[in-house]
């Protein structure tokens, strides 16, 4: 028994390490701190401007005159070494707020970013709360069930 | 009151506010997106004019209202816009004080030449082949006109096709305001 | 001729949900079960209004009726027989009448299938309540939406037919009426529910009823909506299917509740737990799929399904707000009496697990449903304009989506009460094994970036839990000599096959939204080009000519893919081209082109847009499992049941017959369903 739960503790333990080893490799860290490259940076910016005249999508999936438009624009000014915030300042001053398709996290807009994290933050606390006052009621009131205890009842409810 | 009469009071007041925007909220199709542009300097525009008569500029037309007209040549109402424009251009050429200046999206060169040789001979016609223009415009899609001021700030937009008599109202409006 | 039937029928069916009402209404009053017996006929009445009135719209589109507004608006001549019969849904006043079939036919299913227990109260509530919720569609059609009304003027000689993007693909045929079925379906639940609460009757009875009512509309939602996305696919021409437009975010929501429901709703079956949460599900459910309508037919958001627009809203949010007030009030009143007879003791337990999932299906639903009406809350408050799109929706919404396939691998081999973490570790290694190896062989493999590395790990993890699962089913049926039918029939087993198609769908997911390339070239003909991977040849154009449409069909021949034929169709007199993209499916990757750009000259180069995104045809296959999932959940598990039964096994199987209200043995002794199921891993785990 005390042989099968080492095993088992650490064939657990290499799982984490593989998983751990399989997420490094694949999330293709930029272990230098490199920066994203041109087109890695003109795609999120494509991805994060809407298309004027199109509902609902990106000018990166959109072929829209005006899409194509904003695509050289950005195209442009990256490679002219202009940063991202200069960008999107820029396709705003002509097109609106409205074009960039994420919400600014200053203002009203960052109740939109908040407000779930925060509800379910809260939701968290409460259920933590009510397991808690389970638990120590548990240990006050009844008695202690051990998990020996349970497994044995287990054990003998599969027969 | 009890903890679930709370929370239902909570969602209930919740929902109440949701519906009562809802309620309040117009048509989107009301709430043009409308453009950060008006009231600032107009983007420049200068190139020749495929209409012949040699380079135009913006710039030099201070001084007198510029209607300028975003057009493409697939795109049908800018083709039913384009008599009124016309009859526009002529009323005022006469009196002065209001130009008029078009910006062609030129996504394929073909068709534009082909369309700037049977209209020729009319006012200013600018060629877009980058869309830079109407980037700077903020177009979405045409057509879209812009009135600019005497002194090159934008004062209005107009999407969609334009009418002499619209635009007449807006101009009287505009100089009633002492622009 | 079709307007005098049309109406007579419609105002029938108005009439009859009104005088049920009124029935229902008197014996509920005077508690008498004959008269509230004599309710449950007005179901048929409604329902013979709707046939009447369905068939007099198809008959009109059909015959192509242009006496009726809505045919001569939504109908030509040219129209083919396929679309003049899908016409009835392909605008406002259709669809309203679409829905009251919909909700007449739930009506009467629902009084034939209680027709034994019409004098119950609660079942009395029930069916007032669908009628009041049927008196509220036909009153629209009789008033401001009258499918019927004539045209002004003069009868038109054509009409320019329905939207084109409506008239492109067949799927328009399945997937409005499916959705339909979906959320119409949600009335009966929301009905019992409002009956249980009005009763007071609280116990576990109308789960019981409702459950399988609830499977069958979630089944058909799931459907509906990924049907949409096919269509979307299909049709629009970007190579995306869901898009976070507000009116796809307004039919996911109450598909949202509804999955917390059908989860959080097996806590309260065998413990008794969650009684307030279940039913503001059941009831948060059906007042998001009016606000769904609401959203689709105002016109208040911008949305891609702007051809649905009308004046409708202020009678919708009206009713929006009715629903929403009766069910935050009757919650409130009967709060006191809703306190759950057990507690959740552990978190580590399935009720625990289930706490979990409905947390994370009520963050999910509450992100798509804030972003969805935030821009208009900035509006209001602040006049300014703000656009929450995709960026927002994947940021938010990826970590909560791969949470749930964490706890989908998890949640099923969790015990009742309290899991020894001992067991949970046996029970979950093989998974994990799975799930870990898979992360590390795509790692190597060279598949880079951090959620989609998960999402196929997680995957794993979540799929082998399921077929873990079914598997120790099977081998339990096996060795109690009961067949594969009963392994895999059933909530548990058929919930599994559910987890199935989800996994497949999530990986789908993030392999076409990650790894997905587009580019547009210009072809000229007959030189091969090499493209994403593929080799295309433009082989020239040609035109398609049908009466209802002209269409320039450009021929690309893509190696191993044979010959695509993306097209720009025109239709009828409107001059704008709508571009019809050509997909060619494949295991391993879609191919999808469009026709961006005609020829300027003859023999000219073409532009060609390309798309090639992995796994896209998985989601379509994921759905059918999880159709297939949701029909094997819902089956009746007796088909194959061997001669020499107990007879009381048979009797539990009988339970959800008993009368409502009573405490069904739901909590402790489970319906035979739910105990099997439940039951069959561990028995399994016995033998091992």
């Amino acid at each position: 028994m005390a042989m099968r739960s080492i095993v088992a503790r650490w064939s657990w333990a290499l799982l984490g390490v593989l998983l751990v080893l399989g997420l490094v490799i694949g999330s293709g860290v930029r272990l230098g701190g490199r920066p994203p490259t041109t087109a890695q940076r003109i795609s999120q910016l494509d991805h994060l401007i809407g298309c004027p005249s199109c509902a609902d999508l990106s000018v990166a999936e959109s072929n829209a005159s005006t899409a194509v438009a904003i695509r050289q624009f950005v195209a442009k000014e990256v490679r002219a070494g202009k940063s991202d915030t200069a960008i999107e300042k820029a396709v705003e001053s002509s097109y609106g707020a409205g074009v960039i398709l994420r919400p600014p996290a200053t203002g009203l807009g960052f109740l939109v970013w908040v407000l779930p994290g925060a509800l379910v933050a809260a939701a968290a606390v409460v259920l933590v709360g009510v397991f808690g006052r389970r638990r120590r009621r548990g240990r006050s009131g009844g008695p202690v069930v051990s998990d020996e205890d349970r497994e044995l009842v287990e054990a003998v409810l599969r027969r | 009151m009890t903890r679930i009469r709370w929370i239902a009071t909570g969602v209930g007041v919740v929902v109440v506010a949701l519906i009562v925007v809802f309620a309040v909220s117009p048509p989107a199709t009301t709430v043009a997106d409308r453009t950060p542009l008006i009231d600032k300097p107009a983007p420049a525009l200068a190139g020749p004019s495929l209409t012949g008569g040699g380079r135009v500029s913006l710039a030099r037309m201070r001084g007198s209202f510029v209607l300028v007209n975003f057009f493409a040549h697939w795109c049908v109402p800018c083709q039913q816009e384009e008599p009124q424009l016309e009859a526009f251009w002529r009323q005022h050429r006469r009196s002065g004080g209001v130009a008029v200046l078009g910006v062609v999206l030129e996504d394929q060169p073909g068709p534009a030449a082909k369309w700037v040789e049977e209209h020729g001979g009319r006012y200013p016609v600018l060629a877009d082949p980058e869309g830079d223009y109407a980037f700077r415009y903020g177009v979405r899609s045409p057509p879209t006109s812009f009135l600019i001021s005497p002194k090159g700030r934008i004062l209005s937009e107009i999407d969609g096709p334009v009418t002499v008599s619209g635009l007449d109202r807006l101009l009287a409006v505009a100089r009633a305001r002492g622009y | 001729m079709n307007e005098a039937l049309g109406r007579s029928a419609v105002l029938l069916g108005f009439l009859a949900a009104l005088a049920g009402m009124g029935v229902v209404g008197v014996g509920l009053a005077r508690h008498k079960a004959s008269i509230l017996r004599q309710g449950g006929l007005y179901a048929g009445l409604i329902l013979l209004g709707a046939l009447v009135a369905t068939g007099a719209m198809e008959h009109a589109l059909i015959t192509h009726d242009f006496s009726l507004a809505y045919v001569a608006a939504n109908n030509s001549r040219e129209t083919p027989l396929l679309f003049s019969i899908t016409g009835m849904w392909s605008a406002l006043q259709g669809s309203i009448l679409l829905w009251a079939l919909i909700l007449a036919g739930y009506a009467a299913a629902m009084g034939w299938k209680f027709r034994r227990r019409a004098g119950d109260p609660l079942v009395g509530w029930a069916t007032f309540t669908v009628y009041a919720v049927a008196a509220f569609f036909f009153g629209l059609m009789v008033g401001p939406a009258n499918p019927f009304a004539p045209v002004k003027g003069p009868v038109p000689v054509d009409g320019p037919g329905p939207n084109p993007l409506l008239q492109n693909n067949p799927l328009v045929v399945i997937h409005p009426p499916m959705l339909y079925l979906g959320f119409v379906g949600f009335t009966v639940p929301f009905a019992f529910a409002v009956g249980a609460l009005v009763t007071g009757r609280l116990g576990e009875g109308w789960l019981v009823e409702t459950r399988r009512w609830t499977l069958f509309a979630w089944g058909f939602l799931s459907a509906g909506i990924v049907l949409g996305a096919w269509w979307s696919y299909q049709v629009l021409g970007w190579g995306g299917f869901w898009a976070w437009d507000p009116v796809e975010n307004a039919a996911f929501l109450p598909w949202l509740t509804a999955t917390a429901y059908l989860h959080s709703v097996v806590a309260q079956e065998r413990r008794g737990l969650l009684r307030v949460w279940n039913l503001s599900l059941v009831m948060a459910t059906f007042c998001l799929t009016i606000l769904a309508t609401f959203l689709t037919r105002s016109g208040v958001l911008q949305s891609v399904h702007a051809f649905s627009n009308s004046n409708l809203g202020p009678v919708l949010i009206g009713f929006l707000g009715v629903a929403v007030a009766a069910s935050v009030g009757l919650i409130g009143w009967r709060g006191d009496r809703l306190r759950a007879p057990a507690r959740v003791d552990s978190a580590l337990s399935r009720e625990g697990g289930f706490l979990v999932n409905n947390l994370l299906f009520a963050a999910f639903a509450f992100v798509v449903l804030l972003g969805t009406v935030f821009p208009l809350f900035v509006q209001a408050l602040d006049n300014r304009s703000l656009t929450v799109g995709r960026p927002y929706f994947d940021t938010m919404t990826t970590p909560i989506g791969l949470a749930l396939l964490f706890f989908m691998a998890i949640g099923p081999v969790l015990s009742w009460k309290r899991s020894s973490p001992a067991v949970l570790g046996s029970r979950l290694v093989l998974p994990a094994w799975a799930g870990v190896l898979t992360v590390l062989g795509c790692a190597l493999a060279g598949i880079r970036g951090l959620a989609p590395l998960l999402a196929f790990g997680l995957g794993a993890f979540a799929a082998t839990t399921a077929l873990r699962q079914l598997a120790h089913s099977v081998r339990a049926q096996a060795t109690s000599g009961r067949g594969l039918w009963r392994a895999l029939t059933g909530r548990t087993n058929g919930g599994m096959v559910v987890h199935l198609g989800v996994v497949v769908i999530g990986v789908a997911l993030a392999a076409s939204l990650s790894f997905g390339h587009r580019t547009q070239v210009q072809l000229s003909r007959g030189r091969p080009t090499r493209v994403l991977g593929h080799t295309l040849t433009y082989q020239g154009t040609h035109t398609k000519v049908t009466p209802a449409r002209s269409e320039l069909v450009a021929d690309v021949a893509v190696s191993g893919r044979g010959v695509l034929r993306p097209g720009i169709s025109q239709f009828g007199t409107d001059a704008q081209g709508i571009g019809s993209p050509s997909v060619s499916p494949g295991w391993r990757s879609d191919v999808y082109l469009t026709f961006d750009g005609p020829a300027q000259h003859k023999g000219g180069p073409v532009l060609i847009g390309v798309i090639v995104q992995p796994l896209v045809s998985w989601l379509w296959i994921g759905a059918a499992i999880v159709v297939l999932g949701t029909a094997l959940a819902a089956a009746p598990r007796r088909l194959q049941a061997p001669p020499g039964r107990r007879r009381e096994e048979r009797a539990r199987d009988a339970s959800p017959d008993l009368a409502p209200g009573l405490p069904v043995p739901g909590r402790r002794g489970a319906p035979a369903g739910v105990s099997a199921m439940a039951e069959a891993p561990r028995t399994a785990e016995g033998g091992a």
